[in-house]
């Protein structure tokens, strides 16, 4: 599911430099970041609305492959991803309204049971409407080139935009979260949900903008990723599980929690992957377990 | 006679098995001052929660302006001039003092603007110093005058106190005091919950008593006052 790194041929003598090490510590912030976008929505929703939402894996897959397409139809990323920003807003919405709005009063056995409903809806849909083949989506011409950083190292452009547009996105995110009424009312409504309505606020609002702006976020990770990952049938299941590690290891329901758990599973996987291949498999399970039985609501999470 | 600001008519409410409000009706005129009295697990808190929608009744009924809103969603019945201040502050911790305040901040039902952010914080020097803290760095009564201050701007036509000056230390209850005599001479329908008998038969037009979810008194201060047998069966005072 991770993609070729930096570079091709043989890669283990490399590895052992300077360079490879910071093309690593790169590729471990670039990943990092992008579990970010895809765990930030998923604790969001968790936090706010109770939902567990599995499918969330699936609304990456749904970025890609819409990514693919509209690249495939245009020739432009630059179109696709404001269209998968769009359409997740869209999508976000429509689900909400017609969908889990229903179940916030249900059992989790009915929560879990309609995301992984979902999971096969999407991924049906997908095999009817794409079908079940890989597809790569070619990087824009324009950025089809690599920085030179030190002697003998270059890193992608492309990776460096990932980075950039990510990070991009987590500032907006923070400042909307943590200065802005709707947010406020947002974490209100995480934390005292009765609370806000009792002071005559329509939560049914409030679900809904966070559930639009999570599913976006994880359609916009897809995009993004899509050149750098290839598009494939199930694609977003590896990364649901990582980013429910990120997720707890974060604290439920803590955005920074996230940010910064986020950052620490990227460089334990890319790192692992490139040093320690046979642990690298382990590896973020174990700091799982460890940090659960160190403190149990994660690292950023409210201490009861 | 017009229909009462708020009213319960006959209400019987269960959590669970347990009967909590055997056939409680109650009334609130506009501009008026009632205080609900009684002893812990009376059901004093079911009764308020049950009229704001957090909790459906069994039977019986919940009346806005006459207009039946028993089942309708919390914020639908805040929305139509109904303002909480909960047992326990319910401040939201995460959130700064100004957050706080602003969260529900709008123009009451007939557009006025009597309540704004700076009356508040004139009326709680308190909270203009510690605006930037977050919820859960302010002192009990801190949080006490913001959770007024936040009902308050929402600019209300009613004001609930759930055991407001419970745990407070006697200045800051004597502050609280004096904030409630201000709301209702302001022209807001309180309805005040504590126990502090004298405060509530010196600032309420009249008081309702509680004993396991059935009314035994409603009267004036002064005819509360007048039986002690009565207040030291159901109040222990």
């Amino acid at each position: 599911m991770r993609n070729d790194a930096w570079g091709e041929g043989n890669l283990r003598p490399r590895l052992m430099t300077i360079s490879g090490l910071l093309a690593q510590c790169l590729n471990s912030l670039q990943y990092g970041l992008l579990l970010f976008l895809i765990s930030s929505g998923l604790t969001l929703i968790f936090g706010v609305l109770g939902v567990i939402n599995l499918a969330h894996g699936s609304l990456y897959m749904i970025g890609a492959y819409a990514t693919f397409v509209v690249v495939r139809a245009t020739g432009s990323l630059w179109i696709a991803l404001p269209v998968a920003m769009l359409g997740g807003i869209l999508l976000g919405g429509l689900l909400e309204r017609y969908l889990f709005r229903h179940f916030y009063k249900r059992e989790h056995l009915d929560q879990v049971l309609l995301t992984f409903a979902l999971i096969l809806l999407f991924e049906e849909s997908r095999s009817l409407l794409v079908g079940n083949d890989f597809y790569s989506v070619p990087i824009p011409t324009a950025l089809d080139f690599s920085i030179p950083i030190v002697e003998g190292f270059s890193y992608a452009a492309y990776r460096f935009v990932v980075i950039g547009v990510c990070l991009v996105l987590a500032a907006a995110l923070f400042v909307w979260i943590e200065r802005t009424k709707m947010g406020a009312i947002i974490r209100a409504a995480a934390e005292k949900p009765e609370m806000v309505d009792a002071l005559g606020i329509d939560p049914r609002r409030v679900h809904m903008t966070v559930f639009a702006v999570g599913t976006a976020l994880a359609l916009t990770a897809g995009a993004l990723n899509a050149p750098l990952s290839s598009v494939y049938p199930n694609m977003g299941d590896g990364l649901l599980i990582i980013s429910f590690v990120v997720v707890v290891i974060g604290g439920l329901g803590s955005i920074s929690g996230a940010f910064w758990s986020a950052l620490l599973i990227g460089t334990i996987d890319t790192m692992g992957k490139a040093y320690a291949p046979k642990l690298s498999g382990l590896a973020i399970y174990l700091l799982m377990a460890i940090v659960l039985l160190w403190r149990p609501t994660g690292l950023f999470g409210q201490r009861t | 006679m017009s229909a009462p600001l708020l009213a319960a008519d006959n209400l019987h409410t269960y959590y669970g098995e347990s009967h909590i409000l055997r056939g409680i009706s109650l009334t609130l005129a506009a501009g008026e001052t009632v205080g609900l009295m009684g002893r812990n697990g009376m059901g004093k808190t079911t009764l308020i929660r049950t009229m704001l929608g957090l909790v459906k009744p069994r039977s019986g009924r919940v009346t806005i302006d006459g207009a039946d809103v028993t089942g309708s969603d919390p914020f639908r019945i805040a929305q139509r001039g109904i303002a909480y201040v909960p047992e326990g502050r319910g401040i939201f911790a995460t959130l700064r003092t100004m957050e706080n305040l602003t969260i529900a901040e709008r123009p009451g039902l007939d557009g006025s603007r009597q309540w704004t952010v700076d009356r508040i914080l004139d009326l709680f020097p308190r909270l203009r110093e510690r605006q930037h803290n977050m919820g859960h760095q302010l002192s009990g009564g801190e949080q006490q005058m913001l959770a007024i201050g936040r009902a308050l701007l929402t600019n209300p036509r009613v004001l609930i106190l759930d055991e407001a000056t419970e745990g407070l230390a006697p200045l800051i209850r004597d502050e609280i005091w004096r904030t409630i005599r201000l709301v209702r001479d302001a022209g807001i329908a309180t309805l005040v919950v504590d126990k502090t008998v004298s405060e509530v038969t010196a600032v309420a037009d009249r008081v309702v008593v509680l004993v396991k979810g059935e009314l035994v008194f409603a009267g004036t201060p002064a005819a509360l006052l007048a039986n002690q047998l009565l207040m030291q069966r159901t109040l222990g005072v």
